[in-house]
C-alpha cells in the first residue's frame, strides 16, 4: 500500500485515492481532503500542528473482503478544527472495521473534534465503528456518531414515490452517501470510485 | 379516475384494521377533500394508494384508471402519474435536488431531459413558488425550514406533471402567504391540466378555501361516515366532529 506523506502549510483541497495517510498540517490554513478507497485496508493519521489549523475530511470506502481503516487526528496545539465524515458500504457478508480516534491534548485549549462515521451493510455484513474521543482539556468541543445499518426504508419510499425504480433509489442514495461532492473530473481514482458504486 | 371499492387494510405485523369497508370515486379533474380525528385512517388512505411498504391490503379493489394497483410497486404507481405530496418529506442527504428533479423527470417520462430546456423550466417553476435558486444545490429538504420542504413538493408536483395528485396535509408547516403561494401554483397547474384530479387531505378547511373541492368527505373509524360540499368542512370548523351524528362517542376529536 502507498503512503501520502504531506506537510500542509497554506488552504488546500486533496483528492486521496486508495492509500495510507500521514499529514501534517503546520499552519493556520483550512484543508479539505476526500478520499476514495475500494476494498483496502487503509491507516490514515493527521496532525494538527499549528493554532487555527482546520481538517475536514470526507472518507468513502467500498468494501467486499475483510477490512480495517483506522483513522487518527492529534489536536496538537490551540484553536485546532477536526470533522471526519466516514462512509462505508459494505457490500458482502464480509467484515468492514471503522477504528476512529480523536485526540485533544492538555492545554489546547478552544479546539473541536468531531466524528461522523457510518457504515451501510448491503447484504448480512459484518461491520464494527469504534469511536474513541481521548480528551484531556475542558475548554473544548468534541462529539461523535455511529450507525450501522440499511439505508432507511422511508428514504427509499419518498425516492420510489417520485418514480425511480428500487434499484435506481438505491444507486441515488449510494452516490449520495458515498461522494459528498462531485467527484473532480481529472482525479482519475474517482472515476474507478463512480465506476465500482454502479456495480453495487 | 380512481376508484376505491370496500378497501380494508392494517399496518403490517398487527391486528387492527385502519381502512375498514373504505369507499371513494373520484372522477377526472375532480377534487376531493378527506377530513377527520386524529387517527381516523386519512394519511394511510394517502399512503396505501401510494404503495407504502408499512400497510397490508386485507380485502377490497383499489383501481387507478381501471387498472388495479395492488400489485404495483411504488415507482410504477408514480410513472402512472400518482402524486403523493407528503406530510413531513423525507430529508435525503448527499443528493442535490437539482439532480434529483432532473432525473426523477427522466424516469417518469422515460426521455433523457435536455439540460437547457431543464435549468429554464426550473427557473420560472423557482420564481413562482419564490423559492431561491440555491435550493435547487442543497440536499433534497436537508436544512429546509418546514414551509420550504412544502414548497418542494409542489415544485417536484410541477416538474412531475402528475394525474392524480394526493396532499397530505399540505397546509401542516405553512404560513398563511406560503398556504396560499403553494394552492395558487397548484390552481394553476389545474387550469394547465384540467383532467387532474386531486384527493385533500386535512384538518382544516382553510386549505380549501384557495382550493375548492367538489366533494368534502368525513373520514372517522377507517369508513367515510359523511360526505358535504365545502359547508361541510366550515361546519366541522365551528362545531368540531362531534357535531357529525355517525361518529362513534369514543373517537378521539380535534
Amino acid at each position: 500500500m502507498s503512503l501520502m506523506n504531506k506537510i500542509i502549510e497554506k488552504d488546500s483541497t486533496l483528492y486521496i485515492g486508495s492509500c495510507d495517510v500521514n499529514i501534517s498540517i503546520v499552519a493556520d490554513c483550512k484543508v479539505f481532503i476526500y478520499q476514495y478507497v475500494v476494498d483496502k485496508d487503509v491507516s490514515i493519521s493527521i496532525q494538527l500542528n499549528h493554532s487555527g489549523a482546520f481538517v475536514e475530511y470526507h472518507y468513502s470506502h467500498i468494501n467486499y473482503t475483510d477490512h480495517v481503516v483506522r483513522f487518527s487526528v492529534l489536536h496538537n496545539a490551540l484553536s485546532t478544527v477536526s470533522t471526519f465524515y466516514n462512509h462505508g458500504v459494505n457490500v458482502y457478508n464480509k467484515k468492514l472495521e471503522f477504528l476512529v480516534e480523536g485526540t485533544i491534548f492538555k492545554d489546547m485549549n478552544h479546539s473541536i473534534c468531531n466524528q461522523e462515521n457510518q457504515i451501510i451493510n448491503i447484504r448480512d455484513g459484518k461491520s464494527k465503528i469504534c469511536p474513541n474521543l481521548f480528551i484531556d482539556c475542558y475548554d473544548t468541543v468534541s462529539s461523535h456518531s455511529a450507525y450501522i445499518g440499511e439505508f432507511a426504508k422511508e428514504k427509499l419510499f419518498y425516492l420510489e414515490s417520485r418514480g425511480f425504480t428500487r434499484q435506481a433509489a438505491y444507486h441515488l442514495l449510494l452516490c449520495g452517501f458515498l461522494i459528498s461532492n462531485k467527484i473532480r473530473d481529472d482525479f482519475p481514482d474517482g472515476k474507478i470510485f463512480l465506476e465500482e458504486i454502479s456495480k453495487i | 379516475m380512481l376508484d376505491i371499492q370496500n378497501l380494508c387494510c392494517k399496518v403490517k405485523g398487527t391486528q387492527e384494521e385502519i381502512l375498514h369497508n373504505f369507499s371513494l370515486k373520484i372522477n377526472d379533474g375532480e377534487v376531493h377533500a378527506i377530513m377527520g380525528p386524529n387517527g381516523a385512517g386519512k394519511s394511510t388512505l394517502s399512503k396505501v394508494i401510494m404503495g407504502h411498504y408499512n400497510y397490508e391490503i386485507l380485502s377490497g379493489e383499489l383501481l387507478f384508471n381501471s387498472i388495479s394497483l395492488k400489485d404495483k410497486e411504488v415507482w410504477e404507481r408514480a410513472r402512472m402519474g400518482i402524486f403523493l405530496s407528503m406530510q413531513d418529506p423525507t430529508v435525503v442527504s448527499g443528493v442535490t435536488n437539482s439532480e434529483f428533479l432532473k432525473e426523477a423527470l427522466s424516469s417518469v417520462t422515460s426521455n433523457r431531459v435536455e439540460l437547457f430546456s431543464f435549468i429554464k423550466e426550473m427557473d420560472k417553476m423557482m420564481k413562482e413558488l419564490h423559492l431561491d435558486k440555491s435550493m435547487l444545490h442543497r440536499s433534497i429538504n436537508e436544512g429546509f425550514s418546514g414551509g420550504e420542504k412544502k414548497k418542494n413538493e409542489v415544485l417536484q408536483l410541477k416538474v412531475l406533471k402528475p394525474k392524480f395528485i394526493i396532499l397530505d396535509e399540505l397546509d401542516s408547516g405553512l404560513d398563511v402567504d406560503s398556504l396560499s403561494l403553494c394552492a395558487l401554483n397548484i390552481n394553476q397547474y389545474i387550469k394547465e391540466n384540467p383532467d387532474t384530479s386531486i384527493l385533500i387531505i386535512t384538518h382544516y378547511p382553510r386549505l380549501l378555501q384557495y382550493i375548492k373541492p367538489c366533494y368534502v368527505h368525513i373520514l372517522s373509524g377507517g369508513q367515510i361516515v359523511k360526505t358535504g360540499d365545502f359547508s361541510l368542512a366550515e361546519k366541522i370548523e365551528k362545531e368540531g366532529y362531534s357535531s357529525i351524528n355517525e361518529i362513534g362517542k369514543n373517537e378521539s376529536y380535534e
